[in-house]
């Protein structure tokens, strides 16, 4: 492990750089859709998620996602941190008169299946 | 300046004693001979600027030179720019920026990963975490969250990743780059390092 001097942040540049990224696009997100402070450590991942596929100074013109992987990103499936999604409800786990879906709130990327409503 | 066994002697120029001292075991008395035609301050240009320095409450010497244009009753000709003051080092010091170009990148994925543990957030999360940390990778800047209760998971998480990424990309990773913090630093994760080889 090479370490930085102690009290000398700036030697870990790229590592506190990212973190204030971090925690600016959690915060945005949390406080755009109004919700509940406790969801940060949610929005935490969704921010490195979307950090992941967004356009970096340091490894042009690639996002590091790509850069990563060698695939291009995939983001259509992309929705509002906090916003009102529905979610299919599936036959097994219904009557016949029930509603077939159910509203939820999005929180998580990884989690989500690609097929959100 | 001469010394001998009684004392010592110090000659002007021309030879003449000029301050004498008389020796009582180790411990030199001083005799000062005052002459008139001695002068009593030394009043170099330099240490003119620095007494102009001090006496300006520790002015910056650029202020200084351009004063001497503006005020009357100080006389100075020449001002160093670069002369070190000990009290404005103490009191004015600052951190000097790191040279750009001692900067090393990496040339592929896992080289250098870059790692930092945020301040602990007040709110702690739905699964009680209190921080998060992250791991960066230097070449693709690829970026991977933990979260955690307490800081001392680091080293659990660390291993986690460890092995997670390096199944993922095929080779090991090579430098581990950190602040230094209390949670990096300890035997377990020395050793654990060693072991592997990493940096």
């Amino acid at each position: 492990m090479t370490n930085t001097c102690t009290l000398f942040q700036q030697q870990n540049g790229v590592a506190k750089c990212a973190n204030r990224t971090i925690m600016e696009f959690t915060r945005n997100m949390i406080l755009a859709q109004g919700l509940e402070l406790e969801f940060w450590g949610e929005a935490a991942n969704t921010a490195v998620y979307i950090k992941n596929r967004c356009p970096t100074k340091s490894f042009d013109p690639k996002t590091p996602q790509e850069a990563w992987s060698g695939r291009k990103p995939y983001v259509s499936h992309l929705r509002i941190f906090g916003c009102k999604v529905f979610a299919h409800v599936p036959d097994e786990k219904r009557t016949k008169l029930e509603s077939k879906s159910m509203s939820c709130v999005f929180l998580d990327i990884m989690k989500a299946p690609k097929h959100i409503a | 300046m001469e010394f001998d066994k009684d004392g010592y002697k110090v000659n002007n120029a021309r030879k003449v004693v000029v301050v004498e001292a008389r020796r009582d075991k180790n411990l030199y008395l001083l005799n000062v001979k005052v002459r008139k035609d001695t002068p009593h301050i030394v009043n170099s240009l330099e240490e003119s600027a620095m007494l102009w320095h001090e006496r300006l409450g520790h002015l910056n010497m650029a202020s200084l030179k351009e004063l001497d244009a503006m005020v009357d009753g100080v006389n100075l000709k020449e001002v160093s720019l670069h002369r070190i003051c000990e009290g404005c080092i103490k009191s004015k010091h600052e951190i000097t920026s790191l040279p750009k170009d001692e900067i090393t990148r990496a040339s592929q994925l896992l080289e250098i990963i870059h790692t930092n543990v945020c301040e602990p957030m007040r709110t702690t999360s739905h699964g009680r975490a209190q921080y998060f940390f992250t791991f960066i990778d230097d070449f693709s800047r690829k970026t991977h969250v933990y979260l955690l209760k307490a800081k001392g998971k680091v080293f659990e998480k660390f291993k986690q990743y460890k092995a997670l990424v390096e199944n993922k990309i095929g080779h090991k990773i090579k430098v581990l780059r950190s602040n230094n913090g209390g949670e990096f630093v300890s035997k377990k994760f020395d050793t654990f390092l060693a072991k592997c080889g990493i940096q």
